[in-house]
């Protein structure tokens, strides 16, 4: 090269300014290097069905007035079905009881003259006027058309519903009338 | 002892050994970047300020370089950047007309020394009529003897642009030598 050579102390001057303009002036950004966790199967596992616990809890437990609805709302559809058979087996018992009254009213002429079946004849009319109680009862009480009996279930509360359709489950009549 | 560059990266790793590191480093490369800065700038001082610059500012961004590059390659950038900040800051407060060719050719007779073969002296006058690019790549090739692909990440130019810039540079070198060499002596 054609130009001056540096001199012997030029290097070791140019050092001390830099030391003194960057280390000994201002600290160095270190690189940070990201924590590695070691992840254990076993806390993996654990840490899996807490998630899938919480989760579950989460929303099982979930009281939203509006979720609760239309989770209700299959339970309307179940009470209706319910209720219908109801009002077909009574329009039908309605239908029988005709028949039947006229046979209590044989067996309550026959009673008169057989006194060796009047207990038994009784115990059956006691039956039958029961069963037509229930049924008058339950004819009452049964709307007229499906639109009727939308009505008095929209009157309904969902913890109302909830009863009949637990109620209806446990009633024992429904099983004689399917 | 000295130290490889990977050694020279990891003693920047910690706050104690930072200044270790530092020197380190300017032990290892200071000749080579001062040479180079030097070429491109030609004034003595304006090269050790620029060389200066360079290790503060390698200092500053450590933590920015990435170990899949050379650290040397790495070093050159930043010099190669912090000279040509350098130079366009010189003409930007050049106070007279001159042409700026003029001016480096000027500064490379009043730098050249005593002993200095006149051949070189032409060729550093010569170099400086090149564009910037090719003045770049023909020190960095003829003088550092660097790799094409090195040089293309120092100066972040694809190894063909690089070729090209070398080949026109080397041509108007010898045409500038052939014009005024024999005019001159």
């Amino acid at each position: 090269m054609p130009y001056t050579e540096p001199t012997d102390d030029f290097f070791s001057k140019m050092q001390a300014n830099v030391i003194s303009q960057t280390v000994a002036k201002q600290p160095l950004a270190v690189k940070k290097e990201a924590k590695v966790f070691s992840l254990n199967f076993s806390w993996m596992a654990a840490a899996a069905v807490v998630l899938i616990g919480g989760l579950t809890a989460f929303f099982s437990l979930n009281n939203d007035p509006e979720v609760s609805m239309a989770q209700q709302a299959p339970i309307v559809d179940s009470v209706y079905e319910v209720e219908k058979p109801i009002q077909n087996t009574s329009t039908d018992m309605m239908a029988k009881n005709d028949n039947v009254i006229p046979q209590t009213q044989t067996l309550k002429t026959e009673q008169k003259n057989a006194t060796a079946n009047a207990a038994t004849s009784i115990d059956n009319s006691s039956k039958v006027n029961a069963m037509a109680d229930r049924q008058d009862y339950t004819a009452k009480n049964t709307p007229k058309s499906d639109l009727d009996v939308e009505k008095v279930l929209a009157a309904f509360t969902p913890d109302q519903l909830k009863d009949i359709d637990r109620n209806s489950e446990q009633d024992v009549y429904l099983d004689l009338y399917n | 002892m000295k130290l490889k560059d990977e050694e020279i990266v990891n003693l920047f790793a910690t706050p104690q050994t930072v200044e270790k590191g530092l020197r380190a480093m300017m032990d290892a490369y200071q000749s080579r970047l001062y040479w180079h800065i030097r070429r491109l700038i030609v004034d003595h001082d304006g090269a050790q300020d620029v060389l200066q610059d360079t290790f503060i500012k390698a200092y500053q961004n450590m933590h920015q370089f990435k170990n899949d590059s050379k650290l040397y390659t790495w070093l050159y950038r930043i010099a190669t950047n912090e000279a040509l900040q350098a130079l366009n800051k010189m003409n930007r407060m050049k106070k007279t007309d001159e042409d700026a060719e003029y001016h480096m050719q000027n500064l490379v007779a009043d730098n050249a020394g005593q002993d200095a073969e006149e051949i070189q002296v032409f060729l550093q006058k010569a170099i400086q009529t090149l564009p910037e690019k090719q003045k770049l790549v023909f020190n960095l090739r003829y003088y550092d003897d660097l790799p094409y692909d090195e040089i293309s990440k120092i100066l972040d130019m694809s190894v063909g642009t690089l070729k090209t810039n070398y080949h026109y540079a080397k041509e108007k070198v010898e045409q500038y030598i052939k014009d005024n060499y024999s005019q001159e002596f």
